[in-house]
């Protein structure tokens, strides 16, 4: 199934390969989650704090839908 | 060090050893006690009887990096209770550099009169009169001030909406570029400085004196070891640098916390246009400045130059907290204009956060449509020309809803909430109704625990646990504005060894033993005496909690209000 994947703040940098700035348009096997897609992207999980699928926060177990949107967002401090 | 006495009454200002009672104090543990001592909590602040209290954080002026925090203290006009706002740039470090413990105004100017303070060293200040300089904005006024006295001062001061001692009036602070565009935003301490007939203060920067350290070496081996773990977090190292605190625009969009239109939406469908990494590329683009310094001994360098398109300057620094206030709040995806209001705020000496949400009441009163960037441009420029709609703006939500019988504001104690919606991120409601200073988020930023690795440690959208980890927050952060750590740097003590690094660096600067129990006690002698001053002031539990409309209406998407009930707020410090 298809998922598009954009990844915010710095973690284009982390990502191994050329990133377009439009985000990642991929293949992934059906019913995978939120934390196999990061493995799938070699995107170590301990970068990934806070992931939103269509929208709506998600979970490392969470489920990514056909065609989802997904975006990876990174460690908050501050104030 | 010394305390500079100033009293706008008898126009003098005079040198006083440190009472003993605050040697060892900073920040806003020395404004808060020292107003809680000197002034009547039941006084006018707008009269002679407030006292306006100015101190840098307790490491200021030392070695430690990001250290330059000062603390503006007073009863607040706008909350009627106990005041603290924090401030940047180069003003706390110049202080420190004077030997100046703190900076205390008291009395009046009769009939109006304006005057500057002039601080050139700790032997010689003195009030100088500028009947001349009122009215003026921040930006003009600090060109005149630097083409009088020098560029190597640091000038901290109000502008028009001061002068009018409107309830929004912010206290603007210089940079390290010499632009007034630090505020110390929060609870219209502006309207005190002006009321006083204090336009600026005006500080020497070449100061050297040491801060003076119980131990020097072993001081200075934590603020190094601090400074590494700065360097070396993510946030502080790498994200703030690159994008700066507009970096939280897309996760707290994601969280639905994202107060929209007045807070009728916890997401802003139009956020790629405002984000921290669509505001980052504009930058670069049109050739301005990301990883900007903007703060002495700062070495995150969260700071920015906004641009036109044609590479004028336009604003600095464009932060998270005021795009989302002249952006979502208002309905406004026009990046360039919510840059043109950020200046125009600093220029006019007004928290962004109490003036974006007084349009956003305005807004949904029906005065404008959400998104008519134009309007809200006129709006703001008219809180200078000081027409009855812009005294009101100037005035914040509050006077903006009583105007327009309008239930829908966002603020508690008149103070506008922040950026956090706190029926998506539960946390952010016990935050903003407790703390003794209004809906105020740096009082208690629980959004890391709410929405952290992979949906946080607690669950955001419950108020299960939410009292704990606001109350241990609020505990916490009354210690860090007294230290004077910036907020973007508490990298560097977020670990066991970091927090340890800053135990250190108290006991090596003070001499004494310090540590876990200490730090607690310092933060809880704060909220304690704070939380003292407003109740002798008259607020009661009715003014430690929120509006109706965070109870009543779910917040899309995902509905949900808040849940934190009545009786677990008044619980938060019962046992303080």
């Amino acid at each position: 199934m298809k998922v598009h994947l954009r990844l915010l703040g710095t973690l284009p940098d982390y990502y191994p390969g050329d990133y377009p700035e439009t985000g990642l348009d991929l293949d992934v096997p059906a019913g995978i989650t939120v934390g196999e897609l990061a493995d799938l992207v070699q995107m170590p999980r301990e970068r990934i704090s806070i992931v939103s699928v269509n929208g709506f926060l998600a979970k490392a177990d969470d489920k990514v839908p056909e065609n989802g949107v997904v975006k990876f967002l990174q460690s908050l401090h501050g104030g | 060090m010394k305390f500079l006495r100033v009293d706008m009454t008898a126009q003098t200002a005079e040198w006083q050893d440190v009472p003993q009672e605050y040697e060892k104090l900073g920040g806003r543990a020395l404004t808060s006690l020292l107003v809680d001592s000197e002034v009547s909590a039941t006084a006018d602040p707008l009269t002679g009887d407030n006292k306006l209290v100015f101190a840098p954080g307790y490491f200021s002026g030392t070695t430690l990096v990001n250290s330059s925090r000062l603390s503006v203290g007073a009863k607040s006009p706008l909350t009627g209770g106990i005041k603290e706002s924090n401030v940047g740039g180069t003003v706390a470090y110049s202080l420190a550099r004077l030997g100046v413990k703190a900076v205390v105004v008291e009395g009046q100017a009769a009939d109006g009169k304006y005057f500057y303070l002039n601080i050139e060293s700790d032997t010689a200040a003195s009030l100088v009169p500028c009947d001349q300089l009122k009215g003026m904005r921040t930006y003009a006024l600090t060109q005149t001030l630097h083409g009088e006295l020098g560029t190597d001062k640091s000038v901290t001061c109000i502008g028009p909406a001061g002068d009018q001692q409107l309830l929004s009036a912010s206290i603007q602070s210089t940079d390290l570029d010499g632009r007034p565009c630090r505020a110390a935003g929060r609870g219209g301490l502006g309207a005190v400085m002006g009321s006083k007939g204090l336009k600026a203060i005006v500080v020497d920067r070449n100061g050297k004196k040491p801060v003076p350290l119980a131990d020097d070496k072993r001081f200075k081996d934590a603020a190094r070891a601090y400074a590494k773990d700065v360097k070396a977090d993510e946030f502080s190292g790498e994200i703030l640098p690159e994008l700066g605190t507009a970096v939280l625009v897309e996760p707290i969009n994601a969280a639905g916390a994202f107060p929209t239109r007045n807070a009728r939406q916890g997401q802003f469908e139009n956020v790629d246009k405002i984000s921290g990494e669509a505001i980052a590329k504009v930058i670069k683009e049109r050739g301005g400045k990301n990883k900007h310094k903007g703060c002495a001994q700062c070495i995150v360098d969260c700071s920015n130059e906004f641009v036109t398109a044609e590479g004028e300057f336009v604003t600095s620094s464009l932060e998270y907290e005021t795009i989302w206030s002249m952006g979502g709040m208002i309905g406004n995806d026009d990046i360039d204009a919510i840059a043109r209001l950020d200046f125009l705020c600093d220029d006019i000496g007004l928290d962004t956060m109490n003036t974006g949400v007084a349009l956003a009441v305005a807004f949904d009163a029906g005065y404008a449509e959400f998104g008519d960037a134009k309007k809200a441009i006129s709006l703001v420029e008219q809180v200078a020309e000081g027409t009855e709609m812009g005294r009101l703006i100037g005035n914040g939500p509050h006077a903006v809803g009583e105007h327009f019988n309008h239930d829908r504001v966002p603020a508690v104690k008149k103070q506008s909430m922040a950026a956090y919606d706190p029926r998506a991120i539960q946390g952010m409601a016990v935050t903003y109704a407790t703390t003794p200073m209004g809906a105020d988020h740096t009082a208690g930023w629980v959004v890391d625990q709410n929405l952290e690795a992979f949906g946080g440690t607690v669950d955001a959208r419950s108020g299960e646990g939410q009292v704990e980890i606001s109350r241990a927050t609020q505990i916490h952060m009354a210690a860090v504005d007294s230290v004077g750590i910036c907020d973007f740097a508490q990298s560097g003590l977020a670990s066991e060894e970091g927090i340890g690094n800053v135990y250190t660096m108290m006991s090596a600067k003070s001499g004494d033993v310090f540590g876990e129990a200490e730090w607690a006690e310092l933060g809880s002698t704060v909220l304690r005496t704070e939380l003292g001053f407003n109740k002798r002031a008259g607020l009661t539990e009715e003014d430690y909690q929120l509006p109706e409309m965070f109870y009543k209406e779910p917040l899309p998407p995902y509905n949900v209000v808040v849940k934190v009930t009545r009786e677990q707020m008044n619980s938060t410090f019962e046992d303080l």
